[in-house]
């Protein structure tokens, strides 16, 4: 394999993102992606469907994810609830974009954010990065049986 | 079916024959040669796009170089943090911490994909043998 398709190419690129030192994938092969003509949303089918989530959705919630973390650095509240909340927040996102997300844990994660988010001082821009975001994970848990 | 300038339904017959010739890793460059592309990134592209969602038939996964000899060793899935401490090369045994730039991107068969394939193949030479 003489000729590589090097990571560092595909992150100038923005094919692939590093957040929190993880690398993903920031799909934006949109153009393949397409399923009866509905692209980056739910859609569904026949009397008993559930929803099937579209997978441009994991590079949506990467880069909303990212976006709230980013602001979360620039919120004047203590270093320590910072990085609670960050470890949190992309554990949570993690979970989230996984094949097969564990809802329990899931649910667990947007508790412990929640939760930390009501204690420190909030600037509008987290206010609505947070509900942003919150509003797009709460999109990955499955529909109550 | 061309999108984007490359022969998908081409490039999908290339995958087919690289899975039946049990082929465990290959990367755009490969698949542009064999299957006559030369926009490698968007065979690049194509090929991330086949390696997401619940019903990907490729795994993508990250590839370390060792710092001496640049030897294709580690893989790390996406989603993973590459290790902050020293590993040791597979072949050469130099020890080095994985970096980012030097790293690559490569593809595997999911498990599903590759038994489709071969089920698909040696149903058509049943086919065949009763014709």
């Amino acid at each position: 394999m003489s000729q590589m398709v090097w990571l560092n190419d595909l992150i100038a690129t923005n094919k692939i993102v590093v957040v929190n030192g993880g690398i993903h994938m920031n799909n934006d092969n949109k153009q393949y992606n397409t399923v009866n003509g509905v692209q980056g949303s739910a859609f569904s089918f026949g009397p008993n469907s559930t929803n099937t989530v579209n997978n441009n959705q994991n590079s949506d919630l990467v880069d909303l994810t990212r976006q709230l973390i980013e602001i979360l650095k620039s919120q004047e509240i203590p270093t320590e609830q910072k990085q609670e909340l960050e470890e949190v927040i992309t554990a949570a996102a993690e979970e989230a974009t996984k094949e097969t997300p564990k809802k329990a844990i899931l649910k667990s994660l947007l508790a412990s954010v929640n939760s930390i988010m009501d204690t420190i001082n909030k600037t509008p821009a987290l206010i609505t990065a947070y509900e942003k975001w919150d509003k797009f994970i709460q999109g990955f848990n499955p529909p109550p049986v | 079916m061309t999108w984007m300038g490359i022969n998908t339904v081409r490039i999908d017959e290339v995958l087919e024959l690289l899975a039946i010739a049990n082929e465990k890793r290959f990367n755009a460059y490969q698949v542009a040669l064999l299957s006559n592309e030369s926009d490698i990134e968007a065979v690049n592209d194509y090929l991330i796009y086949k390696a997401q969602g619940r019903f990907a038939s490729l795994s993508a996964k990250i590839e370390t170089l060792c710092e001496a000899n640049n030897h294709p060793d580690e893989h790390f899935d996406i989603g993973d943090q590459l290790p902050n401490y020293e590993i040791e090369c597979r072949i050469c045994g130099d020890e080095y911490v994985p970096d980012i730039d030097n790293s690559h991107l490569v593809f595997y068969f999911t498990n599903e994909f590759s038994e489709a394939v071969k089920k698909k193949q040696l149903t058509l030479s049943k086919q065949m043998v009763a014709i």
